[in-house]
């Protein structure tokens, strides 16, 4: 939880918040993880959500944006851990997209689990990775 | 924007729930001979193992105790340093203790020790203290865990894991009922302060010596005699009947066979 936090915020001060959060909710409403899933791919759809939410909050945001747009990033845990060119696109894409693409590219999933960890079927994880593909291209001009 | 790896790549999904025991052994089977041929795979894994040894140092005892609030980033001064991973395997050839381990594997049936594994006696208070490894193969160096392929030539060092000061003996028996000494290389248990993964002196190579081989991490309240405890786990390696204050957990060794 506290490695994928980090990547997915660059602060390892809101990572901890996040591992905090992610374990303390469990511990307040077990009955969360009802077992559909492994515990482990449970974790991780935890803390994805937990930490887009964080992104999405309009302070982290406008830092976030404004460190991209003068070509630098305050990421407090660079190095191999720092994904600071997905973290600043995940910022522009829908919630589902958003996580497709941190799943996709952060995690480096394959479909089937895409479809496990997102609850959803592989032909829709194809289309959601059809979609995804289209603003990488619209993105990158190509 | 580009993925690391392709399609019949090891995800940090799947490298996590290898860790935390959620594959069966074919699948971690699968994974492990992957890790072997991709070169890309077997470095994430070794960044995971780096971001996993550096939390136990950074939180010790954060996942040990109980209704304690969340440890500060950095160790409590109580307690020890964990020694960095690298420097120990610098200085392993010359602490090897040339052991007669044979090529083998992790089993998967690691006995628990809260289900009637402690012998003669109580166990200490709170959680039981735990036996784990890293092991250094070529320049690579990665943490041991259950159905990991080991190879001769690979270099084991052993930690312990305790929630308070534990005194410590790790053994080894063979297929043909030899019994060796992994630690300590004295008369008596040695101790070890509360912590992590703290690793414990010296380590030992693996050969190519065939059969199977069960090791035991025996955990103590006090300095109990070396010899006491290599004569209960020779007398009853299924269940050995240790002094007083003594809890073990054991696990199993196979040969590797492909």
């Amino acid at each position: 939880v506290l490695r994928r936090a980090r990547q997915l915020l660059g602060d390892e001060a809101e990572a901890r918040e996040v591992l905090h959060d992610v374990f303390t909710s469990l511990l307040e409403h077990p009955e969360q993880f009802a077992g559909r899933s492994s515990a482990m791919t449970f974790l991780y759809r935890m803390t994805t959500n937990n930490a887009l939410g964080r992104l999405r909050r309009q302070r982290t945001h406008a830092r976030l944006l404004a460190a991209h747009h003068s070509g630098r990033e305050e990421a407090t845990c660079p190095g191999p851990e720092a994904f600071v060119e997905l973290r600043a696109w995940v910022l522009s894409l829908p919630e589902e997209l958003a996580r497709v693409a941190i799943y996709y590219h952060m995690d480096e999933m394959t479909q089937e689990e895409l479809a496990a960890v997102l609850g959803c079927s592989r032909q829709w994880v194809g289309k959601l990775l059809r979609q995804l593909e289209a603003r990488e291209r619209r993105r990158s001009g190509t | 924007m580009s993925r690391r790896q392709g399609e019949d790549c090891v995800s940090d999904l799947q490298l996590d729930r290898r860790l935390a025991g959620e594959l069966s052994p074919a699948e971690g089977q699968a994974i492990e001979h992957h890790l072997e041929v991709c070169p890309a795979c077997h470095q994430r894994q070794a960044e995971l193992d780096e971001v996993q040894l550096r939390f136990a140092r950074d939180m010790p005892g954060w996942a040990s105790r109980r209704g304690e609030p969340v440890a500060a980033s950095h160790p409590a001064p109580s307690a020890r340093p964990h020694r960095n991973l690298q420097r120990w395997l610098a200085g392993a050839s010359t602490l090897a203790a040339a052991a007669a381990l044979a090529l083998f594997m992790v089993g998967p049936w690691r006995e628990d020790p809260s289900a009637g594994e402690i012998a003669g006696g109580t166990r200490a208070k709170g959680r039981a203290a735990s036996l784990g490894w890293v092991v250094r193969r070529g320049e690579h160096t990665f943490v041991g865990r259950p159905e990991q392929w080991l190879r001769a030539g690979d270099a084991l060092r052993f930690t312990v894991s305790s929630p308070e000061p534990v005194y410590v003996a790790v053994l080894g028996l063979d297929a043909r009922g030899r019994l060796s000494v992994y630690h300590p290389d004295r008369e008596r248990l040695t101790r070890v302060e509360a912590g992590e993964q703290y690793p414990l002196p010296g380590a030992i190579e693996l050969d190519a010596t065939p059969g199977q081989e069960v090791l035991y991490g025996i955990f103590c309240e006090d300095a109990a005699p070396l010899a006491s405890v290599k004569l209960a786990v020779e007398r009853s390696p299924e269940a050995p009947a240790l002094p007083p204050g003594c809890s073990f957990e054991r696990w199993g060794l196979s040969k590797e066979t492909h």
